[in-house]
């Protein structure tokens, strides 16, 4: 009995490490490298001007489909390209009605990334609170990293030692406001390589969104009024010297939002069928326009808005998924289920199973019976077996080489 | 009867055992004076700042130890039995043969537990010296994997050693060595929480497979 334990632990154990290390191997020969189009808005011709691999070499193009030469694809987004257009000497004189100033366009270029696999990470809840009002030019790690569990506690990094009176300072402050211990997440930037601080956004155990600062020695606490219905799922603080919008917050509903400068008042954006478990979200600015693109691997998306955010242009493209490539589709007969330890959008290693449909029967049926085949040539009798063809029923190939390379012992 | 076996293990092992120890102490003594030596160049707040935001691993020399020594270990404990077929005359002692291998697989793996336990307090004592708990926890989180993993190899070898077969010998190596190989993928700190308790569920029932090769040992030799 123990014995026959043992040989179907074995099998198993087999067909474990097969579905990871198959399909790997399989997709290692016939996968070709999809890329995502990369989409620019043009402020020239008001319209969308892309570039992708067309196998391997770099094709530019207009929304039309016209060809374009690398030097007019750059001419046409002189805000995004500038440095070349610059060096050119080709920079229009002015853009919508708006002169160009080189010093301007610089300050108003900028970009924030938010990748699936990000909003989950896993981080040590320990963090610096910088002093935001140091009155240095550059700003300083601090010699206490915080810890937000039953009080606000800030730890000496030399001593190990909690610091009594800044906990305490801090603590009664987080009390006041009537924040519920321990926070929940805490997004920010621990750096000093950034203009300035803004210190962290935090959620509580209540989900309420709070701003802590900082500044000279003392506590900056705002409680962020959110609008209803809104869940903070990610923040992305920017500390950019625009200061135009403290952080992009995604909500639990994947909406995007911006909290403003003015009194933390919650911007909409015009995006829909954004889902921040799949898909990644590049947000862009410029001196004219600001763009949300999202993609997946399938599909991209752009939206451009003004600088109100109203919705002006929205680009759409869809290609052939790995899973709908010839190769996906016969892995589909082949690979009943397909497993692995990592999956790209998530942080964390884990078992991803990806499921075939009813394609899978085929490569089933297949080797059930290549494995009536091989017993009755063998004689063995099915009550000795009967466990391998439930094996190969639920597992297919993988479980057809499991039986076959941990024989039946008689 | 398990007490004498016992015994007799003990004495196979001893010395493979007590060098595996050695080590242990001597990798865990290394950490902690490497971290003594990076406090002392650096300013401690841009220590944590690297450990806790650039997923730094002050630990990373601990990475293959548990491995090693399950490897060693088993290596001291199976490889005598199948020089000139040894284990054939444990197989004649009064105790059937399953409770016999898997007597031999527990004697081994509490001396595993034993060694594991006190190199992770070793290693805890050192990190709490210089850091709070958090990373004590997210310390214990990363190297339990390594841990696990000193099973699977212990558990394996038991396997590989008393097969007597090549053929299977190498199917059993290769697969393993395929598993083992995913207890090292580096997504940085607490990036196992998820998925240790399948993968501990794993291991352990791998212990088992020493009875199959037991069994076609005690087939293959009559």
């Amino acid at each position: 009995m123990l014995v026959k334990t043992s040989r179907n632990i074995l099998i198993l154990f087999v067909i474990f490490v097969l579905a990871i290390f198959v399909p790997d191997f399989y997709w290692k020969i016939f996968e070709k490298n999809i890329r995502a189009p990369f989409v620019l808005y043009s402020p020239v011709i008001h319209d969308f001007i892309i570039s992708k691999f067309d196998d391997k070499t770099m094709v530019r193009m207009d929304n039309e489909g016209n060809l374009l030469t690398r030097d007019e694809y750059e001419e046409l987004e002189p805000l995004f390209f500038y440095r070349q257009i610059v060096m050119t000497g080709k920079m229009p004189d002015s853009l919508d009605g708006m002169e160009i100033d080189i010093q301007e366009l610089r300050r108003n270029n900028f970009s924030y990334r938010i990748k699936p696999d990000a909003i989950e990470e896993p981080f040590i809840q320990l963090y610096p609170l910088l002093e935001s009002k140091s009155g240095r030019a550059k700003l300083e790690m601090p010699d206490e990293f915080i810890r937000l569990q039953n009080r606000c506690e800030f730890i000496n990094c030399e001593s190990n030692e909690v610091v009594e009176d800044l906990s305490e300072t801090f603590s009664k402050a987080f009390t006041d406001i009537g924040f519920k211990f321990p926070a929940a997440k805490i997004f920010g930037n621990p750096t000093t390589r950034k203009p300035f601080d803004e210190g962290y956004f935090i959620t509580d155990s209540a989900g309420d969104l709070f701003h802590l600062k900082r500044v000279k020695n003392k506590p900056y606490l705002k409680k962020v009024n959110r609008p209803n219905g809104v869940n903070v799922k990610y923040i992305v603080v920017t500390e950019n010297e625009r200061r135009e919008f403290y952080a992009i917050l995604v909500s639990e509903a994947s909406k995007i939002y911006l909290i403003s400068y003015n009194d933390y008042e919650f911007i909409n954006t015009p995006i829909e069928d954004y889902d921040y478990r799949v898909h990644e979200l590049m947000m862009r600015g410029n001196i004219l326009y600001r763009s949300f693109t999202f993609s997946s691997d399938d599909m991209i998306r752009m939206v451009v808005t003004d600088r109100e955010y109203n919705k002006i242009d929205q680009y759409d493209e869809e290609w052939i998924s790995r899973e709908n490539t010839s190769a996906g589709k016969f892995s589909k007969m082949v690979f009943p289920f397909t497993l692995s330890i990592i999956d790209a959008k998530e942080p964390f290693i884990n078992f991803y199973f990806l499921f075939s449909d009813t394609r899978a029967l085929i490569g089933i049926f297949i080797s059930l019976i290549i494995a009536v085949i091989l017993y009755l040539r063998k004689k063995i009798k099915l009550k000795f077996i009967w466990i391998d063809y439930i094996v190969i029923l639920l597992t297919g190939i993988f479980g057809l080489i499991a039986v076959l390379l941990v024989r039946y012992e008689e | 009867m398990f007490a004498s076996i016992m015994y007799k293990e003990w004495l196979k092992i001893r010395w493979t055992y007590l060098g595996g120890a050695v080590l242990g102490v001597f990798i865990v003594f290394e950490i902690f004076l490497n971290l003594g030596q990076i406090i002392e160049f650096n300013k401690a707040n841009s220590v944590w700042n690297y450990i806790i935001f650039q997923k730094y691993l002050f630990y990373s020399d601990f990475q293959f130890l548990p491995a090693f020594i399950g490897l060693i270990v088993g290596i001291a404990q199976y490889f005598p039995e199948i020089q000139d077929k040894r284990l054939k005359l444990h197989l004649h002692l009064p105790m059937r043969e399953n409770n016999l291998l898997l007597s031999m697989v527990a004697i081994g793996t509490v001396l595993l537990i034993i060694i594991y336990s006190f190199l992770l307090i070793g290693l805890s004592l050192v990190t709490l010296i210089y850091f709070p708990y958090e990373i004590l926890v997210s310390l214990l989180n990363t190297v339990l994997p390594w841990i696990v993993a000193g099973f699977v190899i212990y558990f394996i070898a038991a396997a590989l050693f008393i097969e007597i077969r090549w053929a299977r010998r190498i199917l059993i190596g290769v697969i393993a060595f395929a598993f083992v190989s995913m207890f090292y993928y580096y997504m940085g700190y607490d990036s196992f929480n998820k998925a240790i308790p399948v993968f501990t569920i794993i291991a352990l029932s791998l212990s088992l497979l020493i009875l199959l090769s037991g069994y076609r040992f005690k087939r293959g030799t009559k």
